[in-house]
């Protein structure tokens, strides 16, 4: 069997070559022809020789055409339904009409066989080119599309019809030297015809295609049919006519080929036609089905698309509008606030309410447990008389094993729709089921997500406000640490220095979490670094950027906040408190919890604010500490959520031997995560440790001074 | 989870008594926020809030009562405690907001706080 080359650039190659080949045999042939008859005025069969050189050369162009139909459409395809059938037909219709018509204005210049002008060879070859070509094509044509759709069989009854073919042309050729012939033609092309309908069967792809490609195919088959009876009966009746002559003159008894090639192409367009036909009526239901089938794989392409469920729901109800030919639908959705009209066509969401005021009509729609059809409204009510809608399909539709919606298409006439309308407006709801599951669980993974986000946005801006280092501050030793909880909780510490030089310390705990937690904090940064310049002490301090931020804040948030400021020529720390967890000092061997009055900042307006902040001094000198820290480590729970307490961690100041502030930080936060044992903390952590690691330059001279008004 | 429970009871005097119980905390704020809500837009501007029974109150529970008590005071009236656990009395007392809130020990001492109208 010969192969049809793979590659485009070989085959085209290939069809030039036979197309070259063709047009030069086919012009040698016009001129030897023009030649022999017209300059010589003598007749093809007068000499043998000259017949046999000028049937190889038209032989070379049949093989050339029959090369290039083999190559152009010999490529098996994947299908063959309507387009390129349809595109087929209409080529063979308009190339065979046009043929005739060509054939029928140019003069006859035959005389018994013998042409008596150049005009005449030149046209009369175009003619029988033509007529070749055509009925080549056809024959191609029909092998490919039977071969398409083929059997067990077809291969071989093609070849048997080649066979055939051939038989008709030998019978034809020798009709003239007994009648016999005539007779065994007649029987071959009888069963030839015969076989072809037996070769066409699998026709049933008609059925599927549309009605509105059915009656164009149903068209241009006609066309086809005539296209072909003509050039058949042509041949055979007319034996003058000029495509016949052509053709009998371009290869002996040759008008037989294109004659039964056609002849074969009625019968199977004859079977073809009564195909389209019988498919016909069965079109309104191949309409249904596949705009059915359509619409399905519309919805699911557009929930796999993503589309916000509005999106869906609105083509949901056009479809469903369309497929039914109802007058009107809508899609009814729960909101949280009971149903609300979430799509609709045709229809007024007003409309919807004004049906739901009719008790039937309200009943049928939100009560049904499984989808509902109203053949009849007027059936069912008396009072419905002023409603247009008389026919109603409801679907209800469930989400979570909960009643999330309704699905409603409706008629103005009575009986307006069908079981099938039901089935399928069924597998919408259940589609708009899935599909608003969907929406519910991709809502909820993106709020996750934007929660998530929103920590770690949070969390950064926290990072990035907190100081990386401790400063010198000798002989105080300063160490702090803020260990983030899970969700970012506000708390906050940093090195400051007052307007005199002298340097500090805050630790805060704004109230509240996540993004407005952070974003307060950043504001305290600014309003201490900005406050810090020109503060006195600690309390002016938290005076100041109360001030600020009284206010500017919400009402609900505030910020606990304590200040200590290092003062290095007495030995000790000064220290104002806004709210905040007190301070654990151990001074000598005395344990003191320094809680100055003050209120935390934001809650009260700065007259307020100034008469109750207070501060205080604290002697300190060497080995003496202090410990800050926020609730998040007075309030750290175990997994029975018991609190450590402040008792537990002013134990641990008492008991320390720590002597530098990182230890001390340490001890701390060992002391916190045992009581916690691995519970998750709920807030964050944050401890700032002081040392006073190193003698005071006015240790040895003189007597500590006695705190002012400390509470215990 | 931890259970928390705010109620309303209209007293004589012009007087609502908001009882609370169980924890007090993020979770639980946004519901005392409603029921203070209602009862504020009820024309409610006298309020006690009974501790009694509250276990624990956490900063954001806190912040529910800082929103109301600048409207409330503009308009004569006032949110005054009561009758607190030693340990939630210490939150509020650690932030400074007696100098905000009136604390009293008990709840008839709250209501008797209020002049007659």
């Amino acid at each position: 069997m010969i192969r049809i080359p793979e590659d485009r650039t070989v085959r085209r190659s290939i069809t030039t070559m036979l197309v070259v080949i063709g047009v030069a045999s086919t012009i040698i042939r016009m001129v030897a022809v023009g030649l022999w008859c017209v300059q010589q005025g003598r007749s093809i069969d007068e000499v043998f020789l000259v017949e046999a050189s000028l049937t190889i050369l038209s032989d070379i162009a049949i093989v050339c055409m029959i090369g290039i139909v083999v190559i152009r459409i010999g490529r098996p395809r994947e299908t063959l339904t309507y387009e390129p059938v349809a595109s087929a037909l209409t080529t063979y219709s308009v190339s065979a009409l046009a043929l005739l018509v060509f054939a029928a204005i140019v003069p006859d210049d035959f005389d018994g066989g013998r042409i008596t002008s150049l005009l005449g060879v030149v046209t009369s070859h175009l003619v029988a080119i033509g007529t070749f070509a055509i009925s080549i094509g056809l024959a191609g044509f029909l092998a490919t599309l039977l071969l398409m759709r083929r059997h067990e069989r077809t291969r071989l009854y093609l070849i048997v019809q080649v066979i055939i073919l051939l038989g008709i042309w030998l019978c034809s050729t020798l009709g003239s030297v007994s009648p016999v012939f005539t007779i065994i033609n007649v029987v071959l092309t009888v069963f030839g015809a015969i076989l072809m309908l037996i070769n066409t069967q699998r026709l049933n792809w008609l059925a599927t295609i549309t009605m509105e490609k059915k009656i164009r195919l149903l068209w241009l088959t006609v066309c086809a049919l005539f296209a072909s009876i003509v050039l058949s009966v042509m041949h055979v009746s007319s034996v003058d006519a000029y495509v016949t002559e052509s053709a009998a003159s371009f290869v002996r008894s040759g008008a037989i080929l294109p004659s039964a090639i056609n002849f074969f192409g009625f019968v199977f367009f004859l079977r073809f036609l009564f195909a389209v036909i019988a498919a016909l009526p069965n079109s309104a239901i191949v309409d249904r089905r596949s705009s059915e089938v359509e619409s399905l794989a519309h919805i699911t392409r557009l929930m796999t698309a993503a589309v916000s469920v509005e999106h869906l729901l609105n083509s949901t109800t056009d479809l469903a509008l369309r497929i039914c030919r109802a007058h009107g639908a809508w899609m009814e959705v729960d909101d949280g606030d009971g149903m609300q009209v979430a799509a609709a066509q045709l229809v007024h969401p007003e409309y919807v309410r004004a049906l739901h005021a009719n008790p039937t009509i309200h009943e049928l729609i939100s009560n049904g447990n499984g989808p509902v059809h109203v053949q009849s409204l007027s059936d069912l009510t008396n009072d419905a008389g002023d409603v247009a809608v008389r026919s109603m399909i409801i679907i209800p539709i469930y989400s979570d094993h909960r009643r999330m919606g309704t699905l409603v298409v409706f008629s103005t006439v009575d009986y307006g729709f069908e079981l099938d309308d039901v089935r399928l407006l069924t597998a919408f709801g259940d589609m708009v089921s899935v599909a608003l599951d969907q929406a519910r669980l991709m809502e909820a993974a993106l709020t996750k997500e934007r929660l998530q986000k929103e920590a770690d946005v949070a969390r950064d801006i926290q990072s990035s406000l907190l100081p990386r280092s401790s400063p010198d501050i000798r002989p105080f030793n300063v160490h702090a640490v803020m260990i983030p909880a899970t969700e970012v909780g506000g708390d906050y510490f940093d090195y400051i220095r007052f307007a005199d030089g002298t340097q500090g310390v805050i630790i805060a705990d704004v109230a509240g979490k996540g993004i407005p937690a952070a974003l307060y904090m950043a504001t305290l940064k600014g309003a201490v670094l900005a406050e810090m310049r020109v503060s006195a002490g600690p309390a002016d301090l938290l005076r100041r950027v109360n001030e600020t931020l009284f206010g500017s804040m919400e009402k609900h948030s505030y910020i606990s906040l304590t200040c200590v400021q290092f003062s290095i020529i007495s030995c000790s720390l000064r220290i104002a408190r806004a709210g905040h967890t007190p301070a654990i000092c151990r001074v000598g061997s005395e344990l003191k919890i320094i809680q100055p009055r003050g209120v935390a900042i934001g809650i009260v307006p700065p007259r307020t604010f100034n008469s109750a902040i207070e501060e205080v001094e604290v002697s300190v000198g060497l080995g003496d500490i202090c410990l800050l820290t926020t609730d998040g480590v007075t309030e750290r729970r175990d997994p029975d959520m018991e609190e450590i307490g402040m008792d537990t961690v002013a134990d641990m100041v008492r008991r320390t031997v720590s002597l530098q502030a990182t230890d001390l930080v340490q001890e701390t936060l060992d002391v916190v995560e045992r009581h916690a044992r691995g519970a998750d903390p709920h807030d964050d952590i944050t401890i700032v440790g002081i040392v006073v690691s190193e003698a005071c330059a006015t240790d040895a001279d003189s007597d500590r001074m006695e705190p002012t008004g400390i509470a215990t | 989870m931890n259970h928390f429970s705010a109620l309303v009871r209209q007293e004589p005097n012009d007087i609502c008594i908001i009882d609370l119980s169980g924890y007090l905390d993020a979770h639980t704020a946004s519901d005392l926020e409603k029921i203070f809500l209602t009862a504020y837009d009820g024309g409610c501007r006298r309020f006690v809030v009974n501790f009694t029974d509250l276990d624990y109150i956490s900063s954001a529970g806190l912040g529910v009562f800082m929103v109301f008590i600048e409207a409330v005071k503009r308009e004569n009236g006032d949110i005054k405690m009561a009758a607190m656990k030693p340990k939630v009395f210490t939150v509020f007392d650690l932030l400074g907001f007696p100098v905000l809130f009136n604390i009293h020990p008990s709840v008839e001492d709250a209501v008797n706080a209020y002049p007659a109208i």
